[in-house]
């Protein structure tokens, strides 16, 4: 009983409420005061910040992500500078022209005068169509710290970083580049490891990630493409990869890690050298001048033979080694000058490949055609070199960041067998 | 389109199955024309040609609407192209032999004229004569079908100069092959007998024809009917040389979809290459090179009932070490002419790629430059949909150069560099007339197990030749190496001579004059480009 009292009473006080003539103003100022806060507060930060700012641009959606140096002033000039291969010849060009933000159906941030490093994008050229790139885009966030657009035709994401102080143009793009180089140099590839799942994100060097499953190549109709841009603490991503929300990627000791760490990309060495040949068509080549005596003795008397086969050519010599997935098996493709003192002859050799537990055990076994047979034949020294190669190999990564740059694999019972490889894709 | 295709078809078809016997495959010979020459020029774009890589070469033409399908003929003979003179066309490029073993022409026309018998046929001086006489037999088996044992009918009477060429193949009174569009030309520098000139009369090249489909394996024995077109295009005086590392074949196959017909991994085509002797003759017993596709690889573009595709064949060397196949290209000096020789598949029609194909890539290719009258010899492929795929890359990977000449220019030594991948036509040379660069290659034939390789050694023959002068001087000499351009910048001081040196990596020993000298000339010789006092 008491409670149907209580239950009529609010329901009087409601109805009351609901008579009142005050309509009580969700926000506190008009839509277009709040719009003009916005336009201010995205104006103030662009220009306060005295560096300039880091921009990974994405050109459109399945464009990779471009590095400029943006600076605005507040009297609506803005300094844009590039280094790239596509629109600048990778020399570093700066040009100015104005900015503004505007309300839009939002606040938006145009570059609404011509400038030849920033519209190279956006330019139609000849085809109409260019290089599909905006230069009006949506603020959708911005702070001190950190700017996130969306290009209004295009609607790809991009990003602007405040840009560290006294780094100049050249230091900031050589920088750039040695990272790019670094991250995903030789086509890295790297298992993104989140809460939901684990998939892999290959063809790094591109600039734009194709997403397969763990032991899949990418599709080769439609791939998964996931565009990033680098920058000199992590990787930025455009648009976050379906297991995981995030899109900034710090790099954090070996490997890149969102917020909260819960999601890591990583380059894992203990499965890389067989998924770098396999996933990413990837070669190991095998350093032959920095090689352990027994392979080293065996170089040196295949190029004794091979000059002395060759007494024309004074370069006879094994030029490369390296460790492949082609279609007849997992080979050593052996180069050397023979003929030629320019280009090397080529012939593969099969191997059995094992991937083991932090190790990968390889084996020489025939010659994988018949001209592999003739030139084993002709230079039977070639043989010893071979087998030189074979055991149960520990890996190690210069850098586990990216073990294409550089790995050392040791023979695990012997330790004194061992040969370097850096990856080439 | 569709409909003459299929008009064409049905046509070969009904021919086809009217045959009863298949004869010993002889050799045809049909010339074929190119569109327009202008046209060439208008698409061969020098400054791309000078940044080709191997990933983009440019190279060669194949005359518009060339050929058709073919069936690919026994080893002994076969579908055969050659090559032209861009610039040059001559009016036999439309003269077309035509030699039919099995449902043979009861008649054959020229220009609306009846054609002797026993006609001939002249190439142009110096590419040979060829002499085709007509035999007809009367050996006739069946209701409908004549046949013949051979029928070489000839060329258009050109001394006539019939204003529309026009030929036309009677086969019995079943089916006709029409060869249209051919073309005589303008600007044929030679004469004809009476003095007067070569004028164009019509252009395009050969049209539509058919031939009998239901093609009969010619391994096999049974019967049906199959015809052989052989072409040349007119061999050219090419005095460039030409390095072909590959060429890329254009296949149709207009067969059922059957594994009976469709060519597959155990199928292959070869390709083999001829060249012309100075005095115009084809030893067709010797190929300078060979190779052999196999369909494994074969490329589709429209599977189904037809399907077009590219095939690449790869010119391998013999390693006289090893005895093992590399890639290598070949080098062609002068005139030539290639042909498919060899086909496995002969219950597959298949051949050079017709205009009703569409959508293959078009290419443009580079083909070769005349370094003493700097006419260029090229050809480009169209890239309108009238394509026929038959391309060649010429690459030039190795040069075995010295890699430097020093010469001396007053007190100054300088140092010419030369790249290792000279491609030798792309040498411009900027300073007056004062310099020359000429570098000549040449290969080789070597005998490994019995058998004639041709390798490919280029000779290295690199003169400098500069003038004394008395002014100051300065010139540039910019070889291009498919995508290394180099420039060396040459200086010459006032009133200073400057040595000539000659060099070639022959073995040979040369004085500092360049001039060769025995083994008993005491001096300053250099030999491979090294000097040596003696």
């Amino acid at each position: 009983m008491k409670a149907r009292y209580v239950l009529i009473s609010l329901a009087i006080v409601t109805l009351l409420g609901a008579c009142s003539r005050e309509e009580k103003d969700l926000f506190d100022k008009s839509a277009a005061q709040r719009a003009q806060v916005a336009l201010d507060n995205a104006f103030s930060i662009l220009t306060e910040e005295t560096n300039g700012w880091e921009m990974i641009y994405f050109a459109n959606p399945e464009s990779e992500g471009y590095n400029l140096i943006m600076e605005f002033d507040a009297n609506g000039r803005v300094s844009a500078t590039a280094k790239n291969a596509t629109t600048t010849n990778n020399m570093i060009l700066t040009d100015e022209s104005t900015w503004a933000v505007k309300n839009d159906n939002g606040p938006i941030l145009t570059f609404d005068t011509y400038n030849k490093v920033f519209h190279a994008w956006s330019d139609p050229r000849d085809d109409g169509d260019g290089l599909l790139g905006d230069y009006e885009f949506l603020i959708l966030h911005a702070d001190a710290n950190h700017v996130k657009l969306k290009g209004k035709k295009h609607s790809a994401y991009c990003y602007l970083y405040p840009m560290e102080s006294g780094k100049t143009p050249a230091t900031y793009f050589a920088e750039i580049e040695a990272t790019r180089t670094r991250f995903v140099g030789n086509g890295n590839l790297f298992h993104a490891v989140t809460p939901d799942g684990e998939c892999l994100l290959n063809n790094g060097s591109s600039g734009v990630f194709s997403r397969s499953q763990v032991g899949e190549k990418p599709a080769e109709e439609d791939p998964e493409l996931y565009p990033f841009g680098i920058r000199t603490g992590g990787i930025q991503l455009s648009l976050p990869l379906p297991e995981a929300p995030d899109t900034w990627y710090a790099l954090s000791g070996s490997v890149f890690a969102n917020d909260n760490s819960s999601t890591i990309f990583t380059a894992s060495p203990a499965a890389y050298f067989g998924e770098y040949t396999e996933i990413a068509a990837g070669a190991w080549v095998v350093n032959v001048e920095d090689i352990n005596d027994i392979s080293k003795q065996a170089i040196d008397a295949v190029n004794a033979a091979l000059k002395k086969a060759y007494s024309t050519n004074k370069k006879a010599a094994i030029k490369s080694l390296a460790f492949s997935q082609k279609d007849n098996g997992f080979v050593l493709t052996l180069g050397y000058l023979g003929t030629s003192s320019s280009k090397a002859t080529e012939m593969d050799y099969l191997y059995s490949f094992e991937q083991q537990s932090g190790s990968v055990r390889l084996n020489y076994l025939e010659p994988a055609d018949e001209n592999a047979q003739k030139v084993l034949a002709a230079f039977p020294s070639l043989e010893p070199l071979f087998k030189s190669l074979n055991g149960t190999f520990a890996l190690a990564a210069g850098d586990a960041v990216n073990p294409t740059l550089g790995m050392k694999m040791t023979e695990n019972s012997n330790s004194s067998v061992w040969f370097n490889i850096t990856g080439k894709k | 389109m569709k409909k003459s295709i299929l008009f064409v078809c049905a046509l070969a078809t009904t021919v086809a199955s009217f045959a009863t016997r298949q004869g010993t495959p002889k050799k045809l010979f049909m010339r074929s024309d190119v569109p327009s020459v202008t046209y060439l020029e208008a698409q061969f774009d020098k400054t791309a040609a000078k940044k080709q890589t191997a990933a983009d070469l440019d190279t060669v033409y194949i005359p518009y609407r060339a050929l058709g399908t073919y069936q690919v003929g026994v080893p002994s003979d076969g579908l055969l192209y050659g090559f032209y003179q861009q610039g040059l066309i001559s009016p036999f490029t439309d003269t077309i032999l035509f030699l039919n073993n099995d449902t043979l022409p009861s008649t054959w026309y020229v220009g609306g004229q009846q054609v002797a018998q026993n006609v001939y046929y002249k190439m142009p001086v110096g590419f040979g004569e060829y002499d085709l006489p007509v035999m007809k037999t009367n050996d006739v088996e069946g209701y409908y079908y004549p046949e013949y044992q051979v029928s070489a009918l000839a060329t258009a009477d050109w001394k006539t100069r019939n204003p529309i060429f026009y030929n036309a193949v009677n086969v019995g009174s079943a089916m006709y092959v029409t060869f249209t569009k051919c073309a005589m030309y303008t600007e044929d520098p030679r004469q004809d007998e009476d003095g007067s000139d070569w004028k164009l009369v019509s252009a395009g090249g050969l049209g539509s024809y058919s031939y009998g489909s239901k093609l009969t394996n010619p391994f096999e024995s049974t019967g049906g009917n199959t015809v052989y077109f052989d072409t040349i295009f007119v061999p050219f005086p090419q005095k460039g040389t030409m390095y072909i590392d590959h060429m890329t074949l254009g296949v149709y196959n207009s067969g059922s979809s059957s594994a009976d017909f469709f060519p597959g991994e155990d199928d292959h085509i070869r390709l083999s290459i001829y060249q012309f002797d100075e005095e115009g003759n084809i030893d067709w017993q010797k190929p300078i090179a060979r190779s052999t596709a196999n369909l494994d690889n074969f490329t589709e573009y429209a599977p189904g009932y037809s399907f077009i595709g590219l095939l690449q064949f790869d010119f391998l060397s013999k390693d006289p070490v090893t005895g093992a196949e590399t890639a290598a290209p070949i080098s062609v000096n002068g005139s030539f002419i290639v042909a498919l020789d060899e086909f496995n598949k002969g219950t597959t029609n298949i051949g050079f790629i017709s205009d009703f194909y569409s959508q293959l890539p078009g290419q443009t290719y580079y083909f070769g430059r005349d370094s003493e009258t700097g006419k260029e010899y090229y050809t480009t492929l169209w890239t309108s949909p009238s394509n026929i795929m038959l391309n060649i890359v010429g690459l030039m990977p190795e040069f075995v150069a010295p890699e430097e000449i020093t010469f001396k220019a007053g007190e100054t030594e300088k140092t010419l560099e030369i790249p290792s991948n000279v491609w030798d036509e792309e040498i411009a040379i900027d300073a007056d007339d004062w310099i020359s660069v000429e570098i000549v290659s040449d290969y080789d034939e070597e005998e490994v197990e019995g058998e004639t390789y041709y390798t490919h050694k280029f000779t290295n023959f690199v003169t400098i030749k500069v003038e004394p002068t008395t002014e100051a001087r300065e010139g540039e000499i910019s070889i291009n190496a498919l995508g290394l351009p180099v420039s060396i910048v040459v200086k010459q001081d006032a009133g200073s001579g400057v040595e000539i040196v000659r060099i070639m990596n022959d073995n040979k020993f040369y004085n500092v004059l360049g001039q060769e000298v025995g083994d008993d000339y005491k001096g300053v010789v250099i030999r491979n480009g090294e000097k040596f006092v003696r």
